[in-house]
């Protein structure tokens, strides 16, 4: 089934080499206890100190109001962000590939690893969501730096390529973005090797070379003010940027951040996380026009079915199905609302509502199909249906048990 | 679909196969994720050392935040195991923890085995022969344990 090989593709803290139990340990330790992922808005609760994603451990205080680590009595209003964690996490997370691949392939040389961290941790700040955009961005990136490396080597700033000048004002790196035809020409010996994990590096690690370069060109060319469309002010360089250009400018000109600033990779993290918090508002305002009022937890016994269906149009959540199903549809909203405001980029509330009607349609679907097949073993209380299943699943138990036995004989000479 | 649960169990799967667990082995039937079979191996030093007591463990959506119902395929001999391989073990009760993974709870279930707790006995019969006569506890058990290899 599907679910079973796709659990493969999983990272996970197995992925590093047993030789290395403290990357595996420190993966482990920046994921949440609950969800096993990489956090997701940490938050840290008051008393025990224990950190959990956001909306993880407030769906579990929904239940019961205990640390889910420790078991110590929890209210949600102590939970406190923990945005460090969240830091660490990205940071991580943004090298985690590139070291894995260093790890396992010789042939990256130590100054590839400081530029390509450079760029995967910055693109690890982005947030997941992106990650799709990022990659096709990253080939495109990939061939401009390309060739802009090259346009620089040859230090000819008189290309004929410059003479658009919305590619001046975004600086050497966007010059030939659709120049593909050039760039096949140039010869890069470890590239097929890498290319799938190791595109930022090639990229940054061509930039590193240019940055001083493109810097300069970028500030001087940076001012002028002739514009045909709307211009903003990058916040990372304040150099005025046409608006359509704006979020490719600003994926160069933050992951330029870390090359000149290598000493401390965290800050330099935070500092692009801080850029890039006024680039994703004007998004989500845009979205935003829709602002839904602050969800309280309510006494469900206490309201008729008809009150509640009314204190569910008035937050803005349909207001659809029967008393069961608002309820439960407003405990997740409460949830999803609170912990979208703990983040440090919430996305709109229409993106909220959009997630809400995608989690109840994957529970009401997985819940119909589920509970077709858990019929029979949920009315397993008579041992003949266990028995039954055991000998329908006979050759699956045969190979967990022949997996456990040679576990164990792979355990037992190291352990004498 | 992808649901928070469905992921976790798949995490679950590879933590599973990535451990190099000593005796417990555990999988999603291949026709539904939400069922899982598991072996545990009985702990060395134990009555029930050598016997591959086989497990079904039955998730719902609301895992992790709700435990798992966890039943013995394979005919046990324990204080804390009902006649219908049903357990009686506060992990997978009132103190689940959605922090807990498949691999914690198989480990759990087999130190189980190891310490039995016959102040909450299931089944009456092997909670009293446990505390007072070993001996024949132990030949009741190591009956279950030949039975499991078939």
């Amino acid at each position: 089934m599907d679910g079973i090989a796709s659990s493969f593709e999983l990272d996970d803290p197995s992925d590093w080499p047993s030789t290395l139990p403290h990357l595996r340990e420190l993966d482990n330790l920046l994921r949440c206890p609950i969800c096993k992922e990489y956090f997701n808005t940490a938050m840290v609760t008051g008393g025990c100190g224990h950190t959990f994603c956001s909306l993880c451990v407030r769906r579990c205080l929904t239940q019961e109001t205990k640390c889910p680590s420790c078991r110590a009595p929890l209210n949600k209003s102590e939970l406190r962000p923990n945005r460090l964690v969240d830091n660490l996490m990205r940071t991580f997370k943004g090298g985690r590939q590139l070291l894995l691949n260093s790890l396992t392939k010789s042939n990256s040389t130590p100054t590839n690893s400081i530029s390509n961290n450079a760029e995967t941790v910055f693109s690890g700040c982005r947030g997941k969501s992106a990650s799709k955009e990022e990659s096709t961005l990253r080939k495109r990136q990939r061939i401009s730096t390309r060739s802009s490396a090259r346009i620089s080597n040859e230090a000819n700033n008189e290309n004929p390529a410059f003479a658009d000048s919305d590619a001046m004002q975004n600086g050497l790196s966007f010059v030939v973005l659709d120049d593909d035809g050039d760039i096949g020409v140039e010869s890069d010996e470890n590239y097929t090797d890498n290319e799938r994990d190791f595109v930022p590096a090639k990229s940054n690690n061509k930039k590193i070379d240019d940055t001083r370069r493109t810097e300069e060109s970028t500030a001087s060319v940076g001012i002028t003010p002739q514009q045909q469309d709307t211009k903003v002010h990058c916040p990372n360089c304040k150099q005025l940027v046409s608006q359509s250009l704006i979020n490719r400018h600003l994926d160069r000109c933050l992951s330029s951040l870390p090359s000149s600033n290598e000493s401390s990779s965290v800050s330099a993290v935070s500092q692009a996380k801080k850029h890039l918090a006024p680039m994703l508002k004007p998004q989500s305002k845009r979205a935003a026009t829709l602002a839904l009022p602050k969800p309280t937890k309510l006494a469900y016994s206490l309201l008729s079915e008809s009150k509640l269906r009314r204190t569910l149009k008035d937050l803005g959540i349909p207001p659809k199905g029967d008393k069961n199903q608002m309820q439960t549809r407003h405990i997740e909203w409460v949830n999803m609302y609170l912990a979208n405001e703990d983040s440090e980029s919430p996305v709109s509330h229409r993106a909220l509502l959009k997630q809400l009607a995608a989690w109840e349609e994957s529970m009401a679907s997985n819940q119909g199909e589920s509970g077709a097949k858990q019929q029979p073993s949920s009315q397993q209380s008579s041992s003949t249906s266990v028995t039954d299943h055991a000998a329908k699943y006979a050759d699956s138990f045969a190979t967990l048990v022949a997996q456990a036995s040679s576990a164990m004989r792979t355990k037992d000479p190291s352990c004498e | 679909m992808s649901t928070p649960c469905r992921r976790r169990l798949m995490r679950d799967f590879k933590r599973l196969q990535g451990e190099s667990n000593s005796g417990i082995s555990g999988a999603p039937c291949p026709d539904n994720i939400m069922v899982w079979n598991a072996v545990i191996f009985g702990p060395a030093d134990t009555p029930f050392e050598d016997g591959t007591f086989k497990l079904v463990l039955t998730f719902d959506e609301s895992y992790p935040n709700k435990p798992p119902t966890v039943k013995f395929a394979s005919r046990m001999f324990h204080p804390n195991v009902y006649a219908n391989g049903e357990l009686c073990l506060d992990i997978l009760q009132n103190r689940w923890s959605p922090t807990y993974d498949v691999a914690a709870i198989l480990t759990s279930i087999q130190s189980l085995l190891h310490d039995p707790n016959p102040t909450s006995p299931a089944h009456v019969e092997a909670a009293n022969l446990y505390r007072e006569n070993r001996k024949e506890y132990t030949r009741r058990v190591r009956e279950t344990v030949e039975e499991s290899w078939e």
